[in-house]
């Protein structure tokens, strides 16, 4: 609680601008071709590689 | 919200459901661990003011954008590549002592002083304070002080209190500037810190404090002071100040900041030893 407590705004904003960090991040790497993150079911292959 | 966090479609497991909702999670974690420490890092330093007008002026970047303003908007477009070129230069300081910090991080924990440096030091600066005359004492730690050394008279002498008070004596031609000791030799007399830039500092410290501070905030040093106009006994470490102390009380929180104890051998193996092979 002692470690809440201590510079607490701080600790807020940080949070605040932490998530606003991440979504921007998320939105750009969603956006990016080919790119997929790991472990997603129904990404779509790039239509460069080569399929045999 | 949560579908912007969670993408639930890419679990059909309840493991991978697990790493679906922990890993945003984590990431969110790390990037906000971050952020907090870089604004407790700038918080004191004269970055905020700096700060305070990069926010002004993305505002009005964003209101620009927003009414379309198009050649207005390519000045700070423009403005803000050169930005990046200008922010390394003005937070050059900020910077490096941002990333010294991160390398001395209490990893291996605090370097070993001996007992008696912290007796004699405790011994010199009281002495010193009851006479009112200043003084300037950096006790290096992990990060060496040599750049500062440099600038003032090599010693390399066996620590004790009338040497310090002697260094310390006005109108001698060491007492103008820091002694830097190492474990339990005084390295260097007569040496410059840099002055802190901070603008939290009181107008009421001169210099001595100042430079004091300025070497905390630069290495992870710990340095006394003793006022020459009050006698006040100061200890700065990590940039921050801490006055009104008296001997023991000095003592204590030199101890606190510098002395680690050789670690006793525990007997437990010993014990263990002798308990296994006892005769019976």
């Amino acid at each position: 609680m002692d470690w809440f407590s201590k510079d607490f705004w701080l600790k807020i904003i940080a949070f605040v601008l932490a998530i606003i960090v991440w979504a921007y991040a998320r939105e750009d790497l969603d956006n990016m071709p080919g790119y997929a993150s790991q472990g997603s079911y129904n990404r779509q292959i790039p239509a460069e590689t080569l399929q045999r | 919200m949560v579908d912007l966090l969670f993408d639930f479609s890419q679990a059909r497991t309840p493991m991978e459901l697990i790493v679906v909702v922990w890993k945003p999670i984590i990431e969110i974690g790390i990037i906000w661990f971050v952020i907090y420490k870089l604004l407790a890092f700038i918080k004191g330093t004269r970055a905020v003011q700096v700060l305070r007008g990069i926010l002004i002026i993305a505002v009005i970047f964003l209101l620009t954008q927003q009414m379309r303003f198009d050649v207005i908007n390519w000045i700070f477009t423009k403005l803000f590549a050169l930005s990046v070129i200008a922010f390394l230069i003005v937070f050059q300081p900020e910077l490096r002592s941002g990333l010294a910090r991160i390398g001395r991080e209490k990893v291996f924990g605090n370097i070993l002083t001996e007992e008696r440096t912290i007796d004699e030091v405790a011994k010199s600066v009281s002495i010193l304070a009851r006479k009112k005359i200043g003084a300037i004492i950096a006790i290096e730690r992990e990060v060496s002080l040599e750049p500062y050394t440099e600038s003032g008279v090599p010693l390399d002498s066996n620590i004790t209190s009338e040497l310090l008070n002697t260094i310390f004596m006005p109108n001698t031609p060491l007492h103008d500037g820091g002694v830097v000791i190492h474990g339990d030799r005084i390295i260097a007399a007569g040496c410059l810190f840099p002055l802190s830039q901070s603008p939290d500092i009181s107008k009421l410290l001169g210099t001595r404090h100042r430079s004091a501070i300025g070497l905390s905030e630069e290495t992870d040093s710990v340095c006394v002071v003793v006022s020459e106009e009050t006698g006040v006994i100061s200890v700065a470490n990590a940039g921050k100040l801490t006055r009104d102390l008296d001997r023991e009380r000095l003592i204590n929180h030199l101890r606190a900041l510098l002395y680690r104890p050789k670690k006793e051998k525990k007997p437990h193996v010993k014990l263990t030893m002798n308990h296994f092979f006892r005769k019976k």
